[in-house]
């Protein structure tokens, strides 16, 4: 069976790899590239794209008829798949590319706070409807809370401090706190990181301090990434560099541009059973840090310090 | 710790629930066995010490009563996800079908529509659910008060989002029909309808005469009621007219309430597309005007809708009888006694009976009925035909303990039977709907009634005349030529669309 593929995510090899396969799901299959630290994804969606996507669309496979550990490699721009009839022709798709760096979003702008405001109140109402083991209002209560929330909290907390005085060493010893943390096949806090790094690509424009600040901040977090599993680390690869799967970056320019959210935020939120919602309390969280003298304030006045209190809750000042 | 075991979110979500649920267990928890999760359970007390992190593995820790528990449990979750079993789609961990919206969500994420259809006590409070998850909502169930509707149907405009119904028995949407809908062809013209077989018998016929549609919306029988505003027929409109591929926008209901009516006209007038409009028993003549095109019957619309859609000029639909079904009246007329002269019409489409009740009473005067025009026409026991009478099977009070009688044909095919008995029958009129949710073989039930209601009457030498409509394609599951040609080898006279079948009819009794 030979499937065309509908598009290709800007990381993914073009002719030639070889490769394993690593996981098997249902409506998608990883591929670990030979001699390289990452993977390329094939997954079958009608319009999810990734970075490391190979995106075909039928309504008549399942990608569980593949094995893990055998071999995948693609010769003259055909993918094929050991003991398996399945092929993917590459050749002539197109290109997929995630905005996201061009995005330039100017938080001060009412549009984007609204936005911002209406994202934000989806994704607590999903968080709380779903039971989920985060929810963001609930995040910087760090007196109360499972452990987990309370690490989550504080290392949020101190990675905002230092985004905002783009301190990179800090920044760095707070997202190790977070690598590899929490619940699901891509733990909550590299979601949370993934988001967060979505968020701050989508302020920098062409501010030279803050892309300074996310080049060397993203280049620390790939060498923390081998303390995580791999399909994270494929993520934060890229992540790294600006590019996110079509879902946070559809949110991202939805919220920018302030049309579409409330479509784009549930969207964004129903990957997986809770990534969707760390990588959009992430990117929320992100679009924060730098946006003095916006009246979009969500972290208290502590910082993660010790200093906070019971006065210091979670406060959302909105336009 | 398992290695190299992945498995997606949900499924290990369920995996812990289910080790959480066994005898003896307190807490459990699956997780990547990375650096700071296992700093995490040491400091729950979940592990005695750290172990080396191996981030690519699955950790999985139990705490309960006793080492046997722990240790029954870790086996049976070793077990579950290492062995294959065989009705587990989901590499050992068993699927689990979904008993709730959320869990429905879950296994199927870019999900946007859910299908309500419980009993009406429990389909409000399902459907808020579902929209608070963002889905758009179908309400197939009935029963739902305007109290509970209303703010169902405000929420979901201020979320932009649908809910079509309560008691909205059918829509197509991106081609996929939903409740009772038939198969019919992918085009340009959109739909948004009152009334389920209304919208049934637009669109197949649409499909007939060799277009096709982009969407049909079903509203539900109160969303025109001044109460509830026409709410989610404003949202169709809106949406069909961003719509691209919507060329005309086709409007199906039962009058309005006036308030409400304005609106609608309104809404369809700065739509800029042709609008066709059916207000089954409204004058064509009030609503016509500008982008809008008021027509009288369903057959009608959908012919509008069809020419609209090929770029053609309107004409103006006539009333009379096509010439092909005019020389079948005497034909008819020659087989009656003469004491025979009434029409029984016994309906499984609530929208068939009433246009049909309309259509008759223009020629024949009063039509009893048990959802008559006017007051005085209600017949007094539906159980009983009295002079010119029209009945909808599908009223609550047929249905009650019963599937609907475009499933289960049987009190129809009693009452056929008993129509026979009555020697003033003269013509008994039948509407056959197909489509996905009716029964299989419609043709295949009715034969057997219709002969024996012929030998009945044959036997008090008399003829009964059978005409009937059948509201499908060819591409339904019971195939429409399938069907027509099953009916006519019994006898039974077809027309092309229930308006064509009501004046048939009054014409063979006039």
């Amino acid at each position: 069976m030979r499937l065309r593929a509908v598009s290709l995510g800007e990381a993914v090899p073009r002719e030639t790899f070889d490769a394993e396969i690593q996981s098997v799901f249902e409506s998608a299959v990883n591929l670990r590239l030979a001699k390289e630290d990452r993977l390329v994804t094939v997954l079958i969606s009608d319009q999810y794209e990734l970075p490391q996507g190979i995106r075909i669309w039928t309504k008549d496979l399942s990608l569980r008829t593949l094995t893990p550990g055998l071999r995948a490699a693609a010769r003259g721009g055909i993918l094929r798949f050991d003991s398996s009839p399945l092929a993917v022709d590459l050749r002539g798709a197109p290109v997929w590319k995630c905005r996201v760096p061009q995005i330039a979003a100017d938080m001060r702008s009412s549009v984007v706070i609204q936005g911002w405001s209406t994202a934000w109140e989806l994704l607590n109402g999903q968080q709380r409807l779903k039971h989920t083991d985060i929810v963001a209002d609930d995040l910087f209560q760090l007196d109360a809370g499972s452990l987990l929330y309370q690490r989550l909290g504080r290392s949020i907390l101190q990675l905002v401090s230092a985004a905002e005085e783009f301190a990179v060493q800090a920044a760095t010893r707070a997202a190790e706190k977070l690598i590899g943390l929490g619940p699901g096949v891509t733990p909550s806090g590299d979601d949370i990181l993934i988001g967060f790094l979505a968020g701050l690509w989508s302020m920098a424009g062409q501010d030279p301090v803050r892309l300074s600040f996310i080049h060397s901040f993203g280049a620390d977090l790939m060498q923390l990434a081998r303390q995580t599993g791999e399909i994270s680390r494929t993520y934060l690869y890229h992540a790294a560099q600006g590019q996110f799967s079509s879902r946070l970056s559809n949110l991202a320019e939805a919220i920018a541009y302030g049309k579409h959210v409330e479509s784009m935020v549930r969207e964004a939120l129903r990957v997986g059973h809770s990534s969707g919602m760390d990588s959009v309390t992430g990117l929320l969280i992100g679009l924060c840090v730098w946006n003095n003298p916006s009246p979009l304030h969500p972290f208290p006045a502590g910082r993660g310090d010790g200093s906070e209190g019971k006065d210091h809750l979670w406060q959302l000042h909105t336009v | 710790m398992i290695k190299n075991l992945y498995r997606d979110s949900v499924s290990l979500m369920q995996f812990s629930e289910k080790l959480r649920a066994l005898e003896g267990i307190a807490q459990a928890s699956a997780v990547m066995a990375t650096e700071n999760n296992i700093g995490l359970l040491v400091e729950a007390g979940l592990l005695a010490s750290a172990v080396p992190p191996s981030p690519n593995d699955l950790l999985i820790v139990v705490a309960g009563r006793d080492e046997a528990s722990t240790g029954a449990a870790l086996d049976s979750a070793e077990a579950m996800l290492t062995a294959k079993a065989a009705d587990a789609g989901d590499g050992g961990v068993r699927r689990v079908i979904p008993r709730s919206i959320q869990m429905g969500l879950e296994s199927m994420p870019s999900a946007n529509l859910a299908l309500i259809s419980t009993p009406g006590e429990y389909a409000a409070a399902e459907a808020r659910k579902a929209l608070q998850f963002g889905l758009h909502v179908m309400m197939f169930s009935d029963n739902v008060s305007m109290e509970e509707e209303i703010p169902l149907k405000q929420y979901a405009r201020a979320h932009d989002l649908f809910v079509m119904g309560p008691d909205c028995g059918t829509a197509i949407i991106n081609g996929i029909p939903l409740g009772f809908a038939n198969v019919v062809r992918r085009g340009n013209i959109g739909v948004v309808a009152a009334s389920g077989t209304g919208l049934q018998q637009v669109t197949s016929l649409i499909d007939r005469f060799g277009a096709g549609i982009t969407q049909a919306i079903g509203t539900g029988g109160h969303d025109l009621k001044s109460e509830v505003g026409g709410i989610t027929m404003l949202q169709g409109i809106e949406a069909l007219a961003k719509d691209k591929a919507t060329r005309v926008i086709l409007l199906v209901s039962k009058p309005p309430s006036p308030d409400v009516m304005w609106n609608v006209l309104d809404k369809a007038s700065k739509s800029k597309k042709p609008v066709v409009v059916e207000f089954i028993g409204a004058d064509p003549q009030t609503i016509t005007g500008g982008n809008i095109h008021g027509v009288k019957t369903l057959e009608d619309a959908a012919r509008a809708a069809v020419l609209l859609s090929k770029g053609r000029a309107l004409k103006r639909f006539s009333n009379a009888l096509p010439a092909k079904y005019k020389s079948l009246v005497k034909p008819a007329q020659k087989k009656l006694k003469k004491g025979q002269k009434y029409i029984r019409g016994l309906f499984s489409g609530g929208t068939f009976c009433y246009e049909t009740v309309l259509l008759l009473r223009e020629s024949l005067g009063s039509v009893y009925s048990n959802t008559p025009i006017k007051k005085e026409e209600k017949i007094p026991d539906v159980w009983k035909s009295q002079e010119h009478t029209v009945i909808d099977l599908g009223d609550d009070l047929f249905t009650q303990g019963r599937p609907h009688p475009m499933i289960d044909f049987r009190l129809r095919n009693e009452r056929i039977v008993q129509e026979a008995k009555n020697p003033e029958t003269a013509v008994i009129l039948l509407d056959i709907v197909l489509g996905y949710g009716s029964n299989m073989d419609p043709a295949g039930e009715l034969v057997p009634a219709i002969r024996q209601a012929r030998k009945i009457a044959a036997k008090a030498k008399r003829t009964i005349v059978f005409i009937g409509s059948v509201c499908g394609t060819d591409s339904d599951p019971q195939n429409l030529s399938r069907q027509e040609a099953r009916l006519r080898e019994a006898g039974v006279i077809l027309t092309d669309s229930n308006a064509q079948a009501a004046r048939l009819a009054a014409a063979i009794v006039s």
